[in-house]
């Protein structure tokens, strides 16, 4: 019985002795249950030949009818001439017609082979964007088409989109296999290859830097107000001077300004492996930026109910409001091992 | 160590072409808002004078003057002799007539603006606001938008984006792609066309 077993798995699985049981399992629940995309080509490939057999019978029987026809008339035609009937010459060419009709590939219906997914008809990269324009595409287009054409076969082709971190698409990811590899992008999604520095994360290191300034900003504040009362005396502007609010811009500005520009993240994102950075994912930011992305683009975020933060948890490049403004991004740095 | 890159997330494309920035997306709206009002009111102008509103409404005018409101009041009051000739069935036939003639009025203006919208999208992907801005709305995969997602879109243009901007504005925003709630539900995009 234990001999009798292994014959009996599929001929793809002849290696299997070699693979963990948990690939075994795996390959066998796979083949068991085909992934949405693949069973809609399936389907498509079954209904496609299923088509061209229709097709096929229904030629064959107009052709197979014209030709009865024509021999009936001729037929009747012969008897009414009282000759010898002359089906041969009709009815030879009949199968002649006949085979050409007939399709290359006999429809399989009686087991459905998946086809591989390299066989998935991968449409030219450019080839859809000819709908853009009005006019017909020119020698320059058909030039820029096959550089592209070249640019996609070095570019690995896309998993299905299951794997897609973009949870609020999921609608529109979930449509046909053609659609999946979505060609049209945006400058914000041009930073996909990068890793962006999720919510969480973002969150603890925010509340680090705020630890830390709010333990600076107390003796920080108290020596300022100490300096400016020794120096220009007790006066309204002096106190408007060392109120809070302006010690702790200063502060940010000072603290975000310096740890921005030049380590491209502040000590709480530095502890979680984060890095402020441009559009590009590489250059650091200015004093000033990082000082308005912190102090004015904040503020907007946090207004209108923490909307601004809450959209990192919907976008796919999870970029806040105060990212949009400031066109910035924070990534997860490469650069040092954690 | 974490792998830097997520092959699957890159995507090719062509550079020409760009999703939609928010300001040019506003501003075709306003301009498409404006000309639809336009419309409406010249195609409502004619039909007024058709049905011949100014006459057919002066006595509904008498009734609710403050003449005829304090007649109505009167009545109410207890005065017997105000209630008489206050609802005549004339006059009820008459109210009849221009709630009938406002409603179908509303229904065709209701029909111009979505006709408007819908026809603009499903033929060439722009109404003349998107026009100007060099807007374009097409499929997931760059194609013409078919009549049931033009229609989809302008459903819920009206119902859900336009309340107040809000839904408009969270959507956008929170889209890499910057679709609001129609183009997520009819599966489409708005994209820059150069020029």
């Amino acid at each position: 019985m234990a001999k009798d077993r292994p014959p009996k798995k599929s001929g793809s699985d002849a290696a299997g002795d070699s693979k963990s049981p948990l690939e075994r399992y795996l390959e066998k629940q796979k083949a068991d249950k085909p992934t949405r995309s693949e069973r809609e080509i399936a389907k498509a490939t079954v209904k496609q030949s299923a088509l061209e057999a229709a097709k096929a019978a229904g030629r064959s029987l107009f052709n197979s009818g014209a030709n009865s026809g024509a021999n009936s008339g001729g037929a009747s035609k012969s008897q009414t001439q009282g000759g010898a009937p002359t089906p041969p010459a009709s009815k030879i060419p009949a199968p002649e017609v006949r085979k050409p009709v007939l399709p290359k590939t006999p429809p399989s219906l009686h087991g459905i082979e998946r086809p591989p997914m390299t066989e998935k008809p991968q449409p030219s990269s450019l080839g859809r964007w000819e709908s853009f324009g009005d006019k017909a595409p020119g020698a320059e287009n058909r030039s820029s088409s096959g550089e592209i054409d070249d640019l996609a076969a070095s570019v690995p082709s896309p998993p299905p989109a299951a794997n897609r971190t973009d949870r609020f698409d999921s609608q529109a990811t979930q449509t046909k296999a053609q659609d999946q590899d979505f060609p049209i992008t945006d400058s914000n999604v041009d930073g996909d290859h990068l890793r962006p520095g999720q919510f969480g994360a973002r969150f603890v290191a925010y509340m680090i830097d705020v630890l830390i300034l709010g333990c600076l900003s107390i003796p920080v504040r108290s020596f300022a107000s100490a300096v400016a009362a020794i120096f220009f005396g007790s006066s309204a502007a002096t106190h408007a001077l060392t109120s809070d609010t302006v010690v702790y811009l200063v502060l940010v500005y000072a603290y975000f300004g310096y740890f921005y520009s030049t380590k491209g993240a502040s000590p709480g994102k530095l502890m979680l492996n984060l890095k402020v950075t441009e559009l590009d994912g590489k250059t650091k930011l200015t004093p000033w930026k990082a000082f308005f992305r912190e102090a004015l683009g904040k503020w907007i975020s946090g207004v209108p109910f923490a909307m601004g933060y809450i959209i990192v948890l919907l976008r796919s490049d999870r970029r806040a409001l105060h990212d949009l403004l400031f066109d910035t991004r924070v990534v997860v740095n490469t650069d040092r091992r954690p | 160590m974490i792998e830097a890159t997520r092959p699957h997330e890159i995507r090719q494309m062509p550079p020409q072409i760009k999703i939609a920035r928010l300001g040019p997306r506003l501003g075709a709206a306003l301009i498409d808002f404006i000309l639809v009002n336009v419309i409406c009111t010249v195609a409502a102008l004619p039909l007024f004078y058709f049905f011949d509103f100014e006459n057919r409404t002066r006595q509904m005018r008498e009734v609710f003057s403050p003449e005829g409101l304090a007649k109505f009041s009167a009545c109410n009051a207890g005065q017997m002799e105000a209630c008489e000739n206050l609802l005549t069935p004339d006059l009820q036939s008459q109210i009849a007539g221009v709630l009938i003639l406002s409603c179908s009025l509303l229904l065709v203006m209701l029909i111009l603006v979505h006709a408007y919208y819908v026809y603009f999208e499903s033929t060439s992907g722009q109404t003349p606001g998107k026009k100007l801005f060099g807007l374009k709305v097409v499929t997931l995969t760059g194609h013409r938008i078919t009549k049931s997602q033009a229609f989809s879109r302008e459903m819920l243009r009206w119902f859900v984006d336009a309340v107040l901007l809000i839904p408009f504005f969270i959507s956008v925003l929170s889209s890499v792609r910057r679709q609001r709630v129609g183009d997520r539900f009819a599966k489409t995009l708005v994209v820059e066309i150069p020029k």
